[in-house]
């Protein structure tokens, strides 16, 4: 083969080479600009990154639940399909053989998983709007919902402050698939 | 006040750990099977082998209760005296020097992905299956002394959807690490999931430049084009357990390979020992291992018979047996505590397959069809292998094409599990297939180079 041939392979190559490092340089323009927004010197780096976390206000509060041992409880009303973990439906169905006529699915959403995985080895505890609204929570403790719930039962203000959530936070990831989730931290007065 | 960034360069220092541990061994027991290859290709079975010597340690650790062992001393007993082997060989290697090209060449590599770097060590964890299986697994593992006792595994209605029964390889290392810094810290450890993708790019630059060819460059441009594709730095340091399982999955095909075009009993004696290795770290990073693992068990058993160089050794039983040794423990485990694995819920209905069959054809060639993931140059890579297969059947060399056989049995598997899966196999579908193929990705580009290889040698091209 002579070098003409040859270079008439490595120039279409070459070419594609070009359009991956292009495509690449787009990760890299972001990659890495997390430093942008943490001090590497500073002791508490962790928690520093963590606080670009699309999830940083769960991971507070789990934070603050275990060494204050507050309370974390869940509510959460949405059963959209899109939300519905056949995984624990299917395995739930097989441990419990008594559900086996009734059509109980399992809804997981990203803020629980993240929860969750925040809190482990414990777990928020669920509960239901009856359980609010009879002020059945402890002071301090900590409620999670994908809904206002100030807003869908305003009695339910006397005893429950919204904490605001930062819903963008400075530093935007690039390659991830964002879960459009709204999610509710409110704390028991 | 210390700042804790040196958590974060204790990351760097794990993984260059593993690498020294896995090299130890290699030069203990395995070091006249490496000694023909570049030094590339050796990292990356150190890497490998390290991390299969620490998956083995660790599991018996934690399937006899003894976790309390995996800690910073046990660190320290593993790598005193592989550090001690190391620092020895190089002193009296006095050829090192001759390393000079080599360590550039790492030195560019990780110069050309510090974004990458910066990013695994320094950003949070944000995939789906990282938090909701893999991370809290190492959490679990880091917070108890055996499996037994991880609230994960024996909660009988919580955490359903962190698929308990998945093997542990991955989560035990990262516990590990977890163990020797004394905290979790799940940001810098993401680096370790990054090494497997740049330990990818060292392989294929060991395997160019030990056959140095007039096509060298081409062959570079090539591996970059192919490797920078979006999937590839999406799943590099994400913290998903498909890239290293493709790296085990290319390593285990290169052995395969190797062992296919060797005559020599001592060096086909090593490569099957190795690929039982290598069979035995797949099988603790994802349960898709088991069918790529099967199939490479009977293609080596086919040739070794067809060989008539190759002599059965007793070793090999003794290899054999200490490779499955994680997997097995750990599958006791899963069903002596009826761990349930979903995929024994799966259907079987003939109509119901062939509907799928019909949707899974679409969906896969749409999915593959973006190359906003999985690159244009994948394509020509595909087209290339559609080519060279044809002209290596016309040239009959059968020999050659059958490896290939290999990957599309596994490729066939993915596909029969959208078929018989007990859910909604689109949804399913959507959710995993990238990563599936991911698996086998590294390895089609393995095929590609052998096929331009054979071009070359023949001249025909």
């Amino acid at each position: 083969m002579n070098s003409n041939s040859k270079n008439l392979l490595v120039l279409p190559v070459f070419f594609y080479f070009l359009i991956s490092l292009k495509q690449f340089y787009f990760y890299e323009n972001n990659f890495g600009k997390i430093l942008n927004y943490v001090n590497l010197k500073d002791n508490n780096l962790y928690e520093q990154i963590q606080g670009q976390h699309p999830y940083w206000e769960l991971y507070q509060i789990t934070k603050d639940s275990q060494k204050n041992n507050k309370k974390i409880y869940t509510i959460f009303f949405d059963q959209n399909e899109k939300f519905l973990d056949e995984t624990s439906t299917l395995l739930l169905h097989k441990y419990k053989p008594e559900l086996k006529n009734k059509d109980i699915k399992v809804y997981l959403t990203e803020p629980e998983v993240y929860l969750n995985y925040f809190m482990y080895p414990n777990l928020p505890k669920e509960i239901s709007i009856n359980d609010i609204l009879t002020s059945k929570l402890e002071k301090g403790a900590y409620l999670i919902s994908d809904k206002d719930v100030l807003l869908l039962y305003p009695q339910s203000k006397k005893f429950l402050n919204r904490i605001s959530i930062k819903s963008e936070k400075d530093y935007i990831l690039v390659n991830r698939r964002v879960e459009e989730y709204q999610f509710f931290v409110f704390y028991v007065k | 006040m210390l700042s804790n960034l040196f958590e974060y360069l204790q990351a760097v220092f794990f993984v260059i750990s593993i690498f020294i541990i896995g090299d130890t061994l290699i030069h203990l027991f395995f070091s006249k099977f490496f000694n023909r290859n570049h030094f590339f290709i050796r990292l990356a079975f150190d890497f490998a082998l390290g991390n299969f010597f620490l998956i083995l340690v660790l599991t018996i650790l934690y399937y006899f209760g003894l976790g309390n062992l995996a800690n910073f001393n046990l660190y320290l007993i593993l790598i005193t005296p592989s550090l001690i082997i190391f620092i020895l060989k190089i002193k009296i290697n006095k050829n090192l020097i001759r390393f000079h090209k080599e360590l550039l060449t790492i030195l560019a590599l990780l110069l050309f992905f510090s974004s990458l770097i910066k990013e695994s060590l320094f950003s949070f964890l944000y995939a789906w299956d990282t938090v909701a299986i893999w991370f809290l697994k190492a959490k679990a593992l880091f917070l108890t002394n055996s499996f037994e006792d991880a609230l994960l595994f024996n909660a009988k209605l919580e955490y359903l959807y962190s698929h308990k029964a998945y093997p542990l390889g991955l989560p035990l290392i990262v516990a590990f690490f977890y163990r020797i810094i004394g905290s979790i810290n799940d940001q810098a450890i993401k680096f370790y999931y990054l090494s497997f993708y740049l330990v990818i790019f060292l392989f294929f630059l060991g395997l160019f430049f030990q056959k140095k060819t007039k096509f060298f460059y081409l062959k570079v441009l090539s591996l970059f084009s192919y490797f920078l594709s979006p999937v590839f730095i999406m799943y590099s340091n994400n913290g998903y357990s498909d890239l290293p399982l493709g790296f085990v999955f290319l390593l285990l095909f290169y052995l395969y390979c190797d062992f296919l075009e060797n005559k020599k009993d001592n060096l086909l004696k090593f490569s099957s020992i190795f690929a039982c290795i290598m069979a035995g770290l797949a099988l603790t990073i994802k349960y898709e291992a088991l069918p790529f693992v099967i199939f490479a068990f009977v293609f080596f058993t086919i040739s070794s018979l067809l060989k008539k160089q190759f002599k059965f050794n007793y070793s090999l039983v003794f290899y054999f047996i200490l490779s499955i040794t994680p997997f097995s423990l750990w599958y006791l485990y899963v069903r002596k505590n009826g761990l349930n694995l979903y995929a024994e819920e799966s259907v079987f209905n003939f109509i119901e397959i062939i509907t799928r069959g019909k949707t899974v054809t679409n969906l896969i060639i749409t999915e593959l069809l973006d190359t906003s993931r999985f690159g244009l140059f994948f394509w020509i890579i595909l087209g290339f292998l559609v080519f060279s297969t044809a002209t290596l059947l016309v040239n009959k060399e059968f020999k050659k094409v059958s490896v290939i056989i290999l990957p599309i049995l596994q490729f066939s598997f993915y596909i029969a599990f959208y078929l018989i899966t007990p859910f909604n196999f689109t949804n399913q579908f959507f959710a995993s297939f990238e990563r599936l193929f991911l698996q086998l990705m590294p390895l089609i580009f393995l095929i590609f180079i052998k096929h331009l290889e054979y071009f070359e040698d023949k001249n025909l091209i």
